[in-house]
């Protein structure tokens, strides 16, 4: 039995928008599932109505196998840390940790107890006299997660915890957050719009957009087989390129990937099983810009590119290039490792076939 | 967050927090709307049907149903139409004259010199002075005879030009005596509107401003007085509101004398009501007053709203 | 507007310090007519030389307490005052954070009644009341003068259009944290709404201190008699003797100016905030 379930559940607001459209998500017992997207694809909504903060104009929303639809949040034993932390300002950090506790009737000891385990555990203990306004954005990020754990929530719920602090932090608390909660192995649905976040954190990844949940599964899965472009366009960074392309039985019967002046055989595996033809003719192509070498290697086809731009990080450079004879309205992006300078304007770069990926009109991967 | 959240926007869509909160609301609300309803509504209906009656506190008449007679009778009263005349000269000259006043006090504060919270302190001072105490204090200064302050600091100002006069008890000069009292008590509470609204322009729309070449008069025209429009027109309406509501002066000062030359509306209601215990009659008059507010309400609404809807 | 120019600087002061001058003369008079003896009060009006009293005296002030009670009505207007603020302050905070902040059918009906009632001064309802409450036999009482005015529209749509700007986050907490909506109103939203109550506060206590038509109309004894009515009465008192009823001004004036000097900041913003939500 998963310990959060999404069934079917849509949310309309009174403006007439669909915040969310027909999602059905489950998340197991202890498992960090990441949801993610751009801003607006409805993420913080599904927080909201898993906190019971917002009630689902449809479908069922499950804790522990029991419908909670018409749970308050206080009897839905889950906790959250706010975008903003939300921290009571005229309280101290002490009160502020006390505050679930006491509203639950717990004994003056035991509160006691509990505030002193969870200071030690996050490294409150010298804030806990102090004030929310006098602590810095790390540390009220510290006792916005003591408040949410000092209860022992079944399900933990965290609203992009991480997007108010600076990048330094960023990575730190990250890995603090990773950590914690493998120690502790609750539930928890992590939100956030950086996909270096999810991928570095999740158990599982939730891609979101404009309502719709896009693919649901582990790190890997979702880098090496992407459901559907906006999947393969988010995660990555630079994301996977995307071309328009044709795909066409040559004379001899082998399958070509045709776009430009590129000419990539395809192996049989990559070949989309009953495409018809005509809607063969125009695919969408992807490749990842890791996957482009500057050297021939075994198997690799070489492909002539136009360097537009190329941007030297140190450890790899990035180049932007045009498909010579293609009309691609940006320029298409390669990550190479090392200081590269490519000899302008013809270059060439080398492609594997089986690097490619092959989307249809409809945005989702032919297989 | 970027979440629409539904809080007040779709209680259709929100069974459950409907439920759940509806028992403690009410139990928050229940309070100010008794009271609300008691002795704000109650009233204001009971006026209205009792403008309608001949009530009469202490009288043996039966009560009955007279229709408009009350209004007819008060509008054929020349001291009630007296009053409404009144009311209406004493806002003509309040309301520009604080007004403007106010305004210029708020910019001359509004600078960054030292010393302005001082100054700011002293022109609120008389706000908080009741009107009552207020006009006492006033009735010596317009006190008759060379003595009086306001006539022999006119006599200094004219170089003896100027007759002492009898302010209170002068037909022409009681009325004008009144709005100087009330500017001076009420300036500073507009005053202090304005100079906050001035005070929330931001200083770089002035600096843009300088740097595209705009002069000073410019500044005001542009920047200024567009960003004061709203507070502007509150202030002239709760002013203008005000002005109908004038009573304590005229209470303690003039008791509307000389001859009808200050009284005003609440004056005459109050005098009908609890001075010759006509209630029903007190109580149409304060119909008609009600009706004068809330047309002059509306009106600044409407044009409120016509700014609102076309910047 | 900068000021680098001097001879605007000294300028601005010099019309400032003149109209700040004359607006003082009527506070200047009454303190300095208190401290005169009665018959040179009016003679000695009409020189500013004479605003300093050549032989300054406290009888004044110790006749006010011979001929009037002043001390109830400066007990009256303080209790009177008092209660309608602290009980408008629960009163209509209340009702306000309902109207902002609950989930309730009849929600908006009541906000629309609530907003149409603020145009209603009490002069237009005090005929009606006063003949509501002789109904009710309150005349000449204490809870006639704050009962009345504990429910204000003005006061509950200040408190909803405040409780609505508040961000919803600290109260959502609170809801996961497990409080109740009784609970999230005292313990989470008045600690973080200091300005609002203050602002309320002030305004109520600035419009309820100086009410004088009302006790006019309703009282007529003077054991609850407030200070504005005290005043007016005393000066209708025969004989009239301008140095004591100065000195009653003085008196009545002079614990609502400490007040104010200590506290003018909010007085300020109190009366700034009313005219940004108009």
């Amino acid at each position: 039995m998963a310990a959060v379930e999404f069934r079917n559940v849509s949310k309309r607001f009174a403006a007439g928008t669909e915040a969310v459209r027909n999602l059905n998500l489950a998340i197991d017992d202890g498992e960090l599932v990441v949801l993610v997207g751009p801003s607006g694809c409805g993420k913080s909504t599904v927080l909201r109505l898993l906190a019971g903060l917002e009630e689902p104009s449809a479908g069922e929303i499950l804790l522990d196998g029991k419908v909670v639809n018409r749970i308050s949040p206080r009897q839905r034993n889950i906790a959250m840390v706010f975008q903003n932390y939300a921290l009571y300002p005229h309280m101290t950090v002490r009160d502020n940790l006390a505050f679930p506790l006491r509203m639950r009737r717990t004994p003056r000891e035991t509160v006691a107890r509990k505030i002193a385990d969870i200071a030690g555990i996050l490294d409150l203990r010298e804030l806990l006299d102090r004030r929310p306004g006098q602590l810095s954005g790390g540390q009220k990020q510290r006792v916005a997660m003591g408040r949410a754990l000092v209860r022992n929530p079944s399900v933990f719920l965290l609203d992009e915890p991480l997007s108010n602090l600076d990048a330094k932090l960023r990575a730190q608390i990250r890995a603090d957050i990773s950590s914690l909660q493998k120690r502790l192995a609750r539930t928890t649905l992590y939100v956030t719009h950086d996909q270096v976040e999810a991928m570095t954190l999740g158990d599982r990844i939730a891609v979101m957009e404009r309502g719709e949940l896009h693919q649901v599964g582990t790190p890997a899965e979702l880098y090496r087989r992407p459901r559907s472009i906006f999947v393969a366009r988010f995660i990555g960074n630079p994301g996977m390129n995307i071309f328009s392309a044709s795909v066409l039985r040559d004379k001899d019967g082998t399958w070509r990937l045709r776009t430009g002046n590129w000419d990539i055989p395809l192996p049989p595996e990559k070949l989309p099983r009953g495409g018809s033809p005509e809607a063969l003719r125009s695919i969408r192509a992807g490749l990842r810009p890791e996957s482009f070498g500057s050297a021939p290697e075994e198997g690799t086809v070489p492909c002539a590119v136009r360097a537009t731009a190329t941007e030297f990080l140190g450890h790899e450079t990035l180049v932007y290039f045009h498909i010579p004879g293609a009309q691609v309205a940006t320029p298409l992006a390669a990550r190479l490792p090392g200081h590269m300078t490519l000899p302008e304007p013809a270059a060439e770069l080398h492609i594997h076939p089986s690097a490619l990926y092959l989307f249809g009109g409809d945005g989702i991967l032919l297989q | 967050m970027a979440t629409p959240s539904n809080r007040t926007n779709s209680p259709a869509l929100d069974g459950l927090r409907r439920e759940q909160d509806a028992p403690t609301a009410w139990i928050f609300a229940l309070p100010a709307l008794a009271g609300l309803i008691f002795f704000v509504l109650a009233p204001f209906l009971l006026a209205l049907f009792l403008s309608f009656t001949n009530l009469r506190l202490g009288s043996p008449l039966p009560l009955e149903f007279t229709g408009l007679r009350q209004y007819t009778r008060i509008f054929a009263d020349t001291a009630f139409l007296r009053a409404l005349q009144n009311n209406t000269v004493f806002a003509l000259m309040v309301v520009p004259v604080q007004t403007a006043l106010a305004l210029g006090l708020g910019l001359l504060i509004n600078q960054p010199l030292r010393g302005m919270v001082v100054f700011r302190t002293l022109f609120f001072t008389p706000v908080i002075f009741p009107l009552s105490l207020v006009s006492v204090i006033w009735i010596l200064i317009f006190a008759p005879g060379p003595d009086g302050t306001l006539n022999s600091l006119l006599q200094w100002l004219t170089l003896g030009a100027w007759e002492p006069r009898d302010f209170l008890h002068d037909p022409r000069l009681a009325l004008p005596a009144i709005t100087v009292t009330s500017i001076w008590q009420g300036v500073g509470f507009q005053m202090v509107i304005l100079l906050a609204a001035l005070q929330s322009i931001p200083a770089e729309l002035y600096e843009a401003a300088r740097v595209d070449g705009a002069r000073k008069r410019q500044q005001f025209v542009h920047i200024t007085l567009p960003a004061l429009k709203n507070p502007l027109t509150f202030v002239i309406l709760v002013t203008t509101i005000l002005a109908f509501r004038l009573f304590d002066q005229v209470q303690i000062m003039t008791r509307g004398g000389p001859n009808h030359a200050t009284t005003t509306v609440m004056y005459e209601a109050v005098n009908a009501a609890f001075g010759s215990q006509q209630v029903a009659r007190g109580a149409a008059m304060t119909v008609v007053f009600f009706t004068i507010v809330l047309t002059l309400t509306l009106v600044q609404r409407r044009i409120a709203g016509q700014e609102r809807a076309s910047s | 507007m900068r000021c680098g120019n001097v001879f605007a600087r000294v300028a601005a002061y010099l019309v400032l310090s003149g109209m700040a001058l004359v607006f003082l003369i009527p506070v200047a008079m009454m303190v300095s007519g208190s401290l005169k003896p009665d018959h040179l009060v009016l003679p000695e009006a009409g020189r500013l030389a004479n605003v300093v009293p050549a032989k300054p005296t406290l009888d004044n002030y110790r006749d006010v307490f011979a001929r009037v009670p002043f001390a109830r009505y400066m007990a009256n207007s303080i209790f009177i005052t008092g209660t309608i603020v602290f009980c408008g302050l629960l009163v209509n905070s209340l009702a306000g954070y309902a109207l902002s902040r609950l989930h309730w059918r009849g929600r908006k009906a009541v906000l629309t009644g609530v907003i149409a009632l603020i145009i209603l001064p009490l002069e237009a309802i005090a005929v009606p009341l006063f003949y509501e409450v002789t109904l009710f036999g309150w005349r000449n009482t204490y809870l006639v003068q704050i009962v009345p005015f504990i429910a204000n529209a003005f006061s509950v749509y200040l408190f909803y259009t405040f409780f609505l700007e508040l961000p919803e986050e600290l109260e959502e907490a609170a809801r996961i944290d497990g409080a109740r909506p009784m609970r999230i109103f005292f313990s989470i939203v008045v600690p973080n709404s200091q300005p609002v109550f203050a602002a309320v506060a002030i305004l109520t206590f600035l419009t309820q201190w100086g009410s004088f038509l009302w006790p006019l109309m309703v009282t007529h004894s003077e054991s609850v008699r407030p200070l504005p009515l005290g005043i007016a009465l005393f000066y209708t008192l025969p004989p009239l003797q301008w140095g004591d009823i100065f000195a009653f001004g003085v008196m009545m004036v002079l614990p609502v100016l400490a007040v104010f000097l200590l506290f003018q900041r909010w007085f300020v913003q109190g009366v700034a905030s009313t005219g940004m939500k108009g």
